[in-house]
């Protein structure tokens, strides 16, 4: 697997995982979760177009 | 241009590589798949962009090829989004999330007179906000470590205001940021005082105001900052003559990016390349995997050719919140196509040379920008700046251009002063066609033109008055 798979691969389970956290019930908390599950997905969405040509 | 090089982005950053890389064949693939996710978001949660699939024949918010798309789907103004949020407030009907996924409210600065859009931005936008100014901030030279000196008015209802210190956050550099409320002078000590500045980033104007306040204090930029890698510009319009000016003072690159509220950050740059290409203007290449920029002409819609001025129109492909679908930017940008960047498949527009449509003036039969007289005028490096008024007297158009001695060129003769006038004159001549009225005026006149210029006055209309 290439590091970029890799690094897309990670950032997927975070993502998950960040899931995970939001669906706790804290209100201080979720607004937070939330954030950090945003990052995730926008470094997702960063690598996107690298990770599209990977799968072709 | 001979400007040090800056440390090749591609080479540090796998991930940049793949994206130079690509083939424009792969690029325009993955543009038409975020257009149909795009369409199909929009066609199920946007009223205001499902009545313009409606229009366009898009049933459904299906689109089948990028030229469908940039032929059906119809385009959008300012005008058009000012009247939906009018309709309803404040976002209008082309949000295009879920109201308590908005965690951000942007507005455009309102210069045009016509009113400001608003825009609701998501979280992951806010992220994307922050990487579309360090995309190209990195490729300009910044790295983690750096300390940045941001001179752009931090915070605030603006896009631009909140996008640097995302930026600076991402790639892990020290963001310094002095824009809004402090003077240049206070702006220098600082400077002096904090020491080690590595990157400026700067409206044009405001890079020419504070380079023009050092030397007047007989401070030489390239010695008292010799760590300087890299300045960056936006926002106006300037000759070549004054960045090759810049980068001797500086001594070091200039780089420009060409961004927009409605990009959410900068959609493209000079990359690593500055601002020169070879002895003429260098280019600032698209970053069309975010955002897809049509270049067309204003009268038809169609595709300039290559080398001709065009108007963009801009499809966001990474924004959540408020994106723009073929929105009509205003701004005007010389075209020049992949096959003719020298390498990558990114498309290009003029570096230096971007202006608006809506600021054309037409005088005596001329279609002259403010950007041409710009040119004129700052290819003497002895002006500090001017400013320049149409108006009517007697029922014809008189055209009066003021301007300043640069204070560190204070020492100017009576005669020299009469001569730089005069040369002024010609300059404005060649490049526009016309001749104007010059004369020079106090540098204090024009004391508080900071961040971006409005130089130009348009009173007309006034000298029809009864």
């Amino acid at each position: 697997m290439s590091q970029e798979k890799n690094d897309t691969a990670i950032l997927t389970e975070m993502l998950a995982m960040a899931d995970r956290l939001i669906a706790r019930d804290d209100a201080l908390m979720a607004g937070q979760y939330t954030h950090l599950r945003s990052r995730i997905a926008a470094l997702i969405e960063v690598r996107s177009f690298a990770d599209m040509e990977s799968a072709e | 241009m001979t400007s040090p090089a800056v440390a090749d982005p591609f080479a540090a950053s796998p991930l940049l590589r793949r994206f130079a890389d690509t083939s424009r064949e792969q690029l325009e693939v993955y543009q038409l798949k975020k257009v149909q996710a795009l369409c199909a978001r929009l066609y199920a949660k946007s009223d205001f962009y499902r009545a313009k699939m409606d229009e366009g024949g898009l049933k459904g918010g299906s689109v089948d090829s990028l030229d469908r798309f940039t032929k059906a789907f119809p385009t959008s103004n300012k005008a058009d989004f000012l009247a939906d949020q009018q309709a309803a407030p404040p976002f209008g009907t082309r949000l295009g999330v879920d109201r308590d996924d908005v965690v951000h409210i942007s507005m455009t600065s309102g210069t045009s007179g016509q009113g400001q859009e608003t825009y609701g931005r998501t979280q992951r936008d806010i992220h994307m906000l922050g990487y579309l100014h360090a995309l190209p901030w990195y490729m300009g030279g910044l790295r983690k470590g750096d300390t940045a000196y941001n001179c752009v008015p931090a915070g605030g209802l603006t896009t631009g205001g909140w996008g640097p210190g995302e930026a600076l956050r991402i790639i892990g550099a020290t963001g310094f940021h002095v824009g809004g409320n402090t003077s240049t002078e206070a702006k220098i000590d600082l400077m002096m005082k904090v020491g080690g500045m590595n990157f400026i980033y700067a409206s044009t104007n405001y890079l020419h105001t504070l380079t023009e306040a050092l030397l007047a204090r007989g401070i030489v930029p390239r010695e008292a900052f010799p760590d300087m890698h890299g300045l960056f510009i936006a926002a106006e319009g300037y000759p070549l003559e004054w960045a090759a000016k810049i980068e001797e003072h500086w001594g070091c690159r200039l780089q420009e990016g060409y961004g927009s509220t409605q990009l959410n950050g900068f959609g493209g740059s000079t990359g690593s390349a500055g601002v020169f290409r070879g002895d003429g203007r260098g280019l600032i290449r698209l970053f069309e995997w975010e955002s897809m920029v049509e270049i067309v002409d204003p009268e038809t819609g169609l595709p300039v050719k290559p080398g001709e001025l065009g108007e963009m129109v801009v499809t966001n492909l990474s924004v959540e919140g408020s994106p723009v679908v073929r929105f009509r930017t205003g701004d005007a940008a010389r075209y020049v196509p992949w096959q003719e960047c020298g390498g990558g498949a990114w498309n290009a527009i003029e570096c230096g040379t971007i202006g608006r449509f809506d600021d054309m003036m037409k005088i005596r039969g001329n279609n002259i920008w403010p950007s041409m007289i710009d040119a004129a005028v700052f290819e003497h490096p002895e002006v500090g700046e001017y400013a320049g008024r149409v108006y009517t007297r007697d029922s014809k158009t008189e055209i009066e251009v003021r301007i300043a001695v640069a204070e560190h060129q204070s020492g100017l003769s009576a005669e020299e002063r009469e001569k730089l006038v005069k040369s002024v004159r010609a300059a404005i001549k060649a490049r526009t066609n016309v001749w104007m009225d010059v004369h020079e005026v106090p540098r204090d006149e024009f004391k508080g033109f900071a961040y971006k210029a409005r130089r130009w006055t348009d009173e007309r209309q006034d000298g029809y008055r009864l």
